[in-house]
């Protein structure tokens, strides 16, 4: 199925896929939202049931107990305990939902407190491949080949 | 996911056993669900961030590429770009270095959000939990070096088998 006979066909079909899976995986997160997403659609619908929300970064903090977190552009408010909080830190925070002013009233909070040494070893991780995918892999013959 | 160092490693350092021929290429498997997914949109997540016209919905598009649908696709399209009489052998080892990826991705914790492995399919978040999210960033470090060391001393091996052959 994969000789060069059939190369043309099988990728053209492995790439339509891959197409209609990520088209279908966005119109979805689009549409039909999750956790906090959902209840900020439904509000009296989720009063009162529990959101979890996985690294959202702090983005700003109120004296009054309220915070905002978001990922992306998309943004949470949160109520709870800001004393130890810094803006730029990433959390996980599970919390009940309140309707009446669409935020999450903290149950549970982690701060992902390596979370800055993971992006320093993808960068890491990024720059060796830089260096050496070329040295792994070449062009031959107008195809992807091993290096000896 | 675990570190991009992390991943590169489980497939490094058992292959400095073999010495295969075909470590690049299960070595790029394991890292091509983030490549593919976490990269770019991550990217496209910080570009939004900074105000950039990007739609909200574009870093959805990459998210199926660290799904085991979205990275077997991607294995069979990479694959078929070498030649025909090292496709086989290309697509086994790409697919054995996502299999590493998803298994060293589904040992963390994120507290309730999984891997959906089983997209279209089941939408249903998994995960073992054994390890935390962040877990490999101490020793993702030291065991770089013990990859480093054990391939060092592969080569080092090899020059002097060659040399006790000439």
């Amino acid at each position: 199925v994969i000789s060069d006979r059939y190369r043309s066909a099988v990728g053209a079909v492995a790439l339509f896929l891959l197409i209609a899976g990520s088209a279908y995986w966005t119109w979805r997160m689009e549409n039909r939202p999750e956790g906090y997403w959902a209840a900020l659609e439904a509000p009296a619908a989720w009063d009162g049931r529990e959101v979890t929300l996985s690294l959202f970064a702090v983005e700003s903090i109120d004296d009054d107990g309220h915070y905002v977190l978001r990922k992306s552009d998309r943004r949470a408010l949160v109520e709870g305990q800001t004393a130890d909080l810094r803006v730029g830190d990433e959390l996980y925070v599970k919390g009940a939902f309140r309707a009446s002013d669409g935020r999450i009233v903290e149950t549970w909070r982690v701060v992902a407190e390596d979370r800055p040494g993971k992006w320093k070893l993808a960068a890491a991780a990024l720059l060796f491949l830089a260096a050496a995918l070329p040295w792994w892999f070449t062009v031959r013959e107008g195809r992807l080949a091993l290096r000896a | 996911v675990p570190d991009p160092v992390t991943h590169l490693c489980t497939a490094l350092l058992p292959m400095s056993l073999t010495g295969s021929r075909f470590t690049p290429v299960l070595a790029l498997g394991a890292v091509l669900p983030d490549l593919c997914s976490r990269l770019p949109s991550t990217s496209l997540d910080i570009l939004i961030r900074a105000g950039a016209p990007v739609p909200r919905w574009a870093p959805h598009l990459f998210t199926p590429m660290h799904m085991p649908y979205g990275a077997l696709l991607g294995c069979l399209i990479l694959a078929l770009l070498f030649h025909e009489r090292e496709r086989a052998a290309i697509l086994g080892w790409l697919v054995a270095g996502v299999a590493l990826h998803f298994g060293a991705d589904v040992l963390q914790d994120h507290h309730g959000e999984g891997y959906r492995l089983l997209f279209p399919f089941d939408l249903g978040k998994y995960e073992l939990g054994w390890i935390g999210s962040e877990a490999t960033v101490a020793w993702a470090p030291w065991l770089a070096l013990v990859t480093a060391v054990a391939w060092g001393l592969r080569y080092f091996a090899l020059q002097k088998a060659k040399s006790a052959t000439n």
